[in-house]
């Protein structure tokens, strides 16, 4: 069972996880984890983030890293660069920043 | 998955506050803030180390260690494991075999015994301790050999195994970051005056304070 940061949650400061993360509430400083991260719909990130891979349903203001990859579902929100080996953006997902991947 | 139930998993750390509604389950370590509505439960593996305000949630449930002051605003149980160095208030509170403590604990509903506020904790905290802490801390009842010998007697061995096990949960909370020294000065005589109180108890079976450490307490109640 993944760590699930609930709705109502909101936690400031520094999160690290070598876990699966589930992002439900709101997290604001810095978000890095050694697993996939999960932001659902509702979900609120302002924080650079790092992942080994991100599934973004939520919001995002700030940079995403992921070693693996980044997808930007329908209805999702992202605010800053994303750096990762695969990105994918869903139609109706916002996305303000630029896209960095192996090329 | 139920929305409103968070939970950390073994291998998070966070660093910072964790504030809002909702139940949360705590198996990895927190440093800051824990102040959450709901019923907060932390397992066997769960660090926590308080450092601004008290660890606070509606029924608190502990298995695991905890550094600071534990406030329910309906319950605080500590279940076989817990170590917790602290102060707990909450209008109900449950010890279970198995379960340490080094701190006060005061029970009842809020308006009236002060569930504190960590101000106010302090405001009362002197009145209680000092009482407890005179014999230690003034050269002057030194002076009396009696109340040396009272002074000097270890707890019985029961409380000197569990003061053992408390000091394991300081060094565990510790290992989450170095020492930061604030913390012990209120936390740590509290039990140590206890265990003066049961001084008349048979035979010195294992001295509970390192040489020295009363003199560090002595400096530190000083200010």
């Amino acid at each position: 069972m993944a760590t699930v940061i609930g709705q109502g949650i909101i936690i400031e400061g520094e999160v690290t996880s070598d876990e699966a993360v589930v992002v439900a509430g709101t997290v604001r400083g810095k978000l890095t984890v050694d697993g996939p991260l999960t932001i659902e719909a509702g979900g609120v990130v302002e924080a650079d983030v790092g992942a080994t891979s991100l599934s973004l349903g939520g919001t995002v203001t700030g940079n995403v890293t992921a070693s693996d990859r980044v997808d930007l579902l329908a209805g999702s929100r992202l605010v800053g660069d994303v750096r990762a080996g695969r990105v994918t953006i869903a139609d109706g997902a916002v996305f303000k920043g630029s896209v960095d991947m192996d090329v | 998955m139920a929305a409103d139930l968070s939970r950390l998993g073994r291998g998070v750390v966070i660093r910072g506050s964790i504030r809002g509604d909702g139940d949360i389950e705590i198996e990895g370590r927190v440093e800051g803030v824990v102040e959450v509505d709901g019923d907060v439960t932390l397992a066997d593996s769960a660090r926590v180390r308080v450092e601004e305000g008290d660890l606070t949630g509606k029924r608190v449930s502990i298995r695991g260690a905890v550094l600071g002051n534990i406030r329910g605003s309906s319950a605080i149980v500590l279940e076989e494991g817990a170590r917790v160095v602290g102060d707990l208030a909450a209008p109900s509170i449950g010890i279970r075999p198995g379960g340490l403590l080094r701190g006060h604990v005061s029970t009842g509903d809020g308006s009236e015994s002060g569930v504190p506020t960590r101000g106010r904790a302090e405001a009362r905290r002197p009145a209680i301790e000092r009482s407890a802490r005179v014999p230690a801390a003034r050269p002057a009842v030194k002076a009396s050999p009696a109340a040396k010998a009272m002074v000097a007697a270890p707890p019985p061995r029961s409380a000197a195994k569990s003061s053992a096990r408390v000091a394991a949960t300081q060094r565990e909370a510790e290992e989450v970051t170095p020492a930061v020294d604030s913390w012990s000065n209120d936390a740590v005589p509290t039990p140590r005056a206890k265990g003066r109180g049961r001084a008349a108890a048979p035979a010195p079976v294992m001295p509970s304070l390192k040489k020295g450490a009363k003199g560090q307490l002595k400096r530190k109640a000083g200010r």
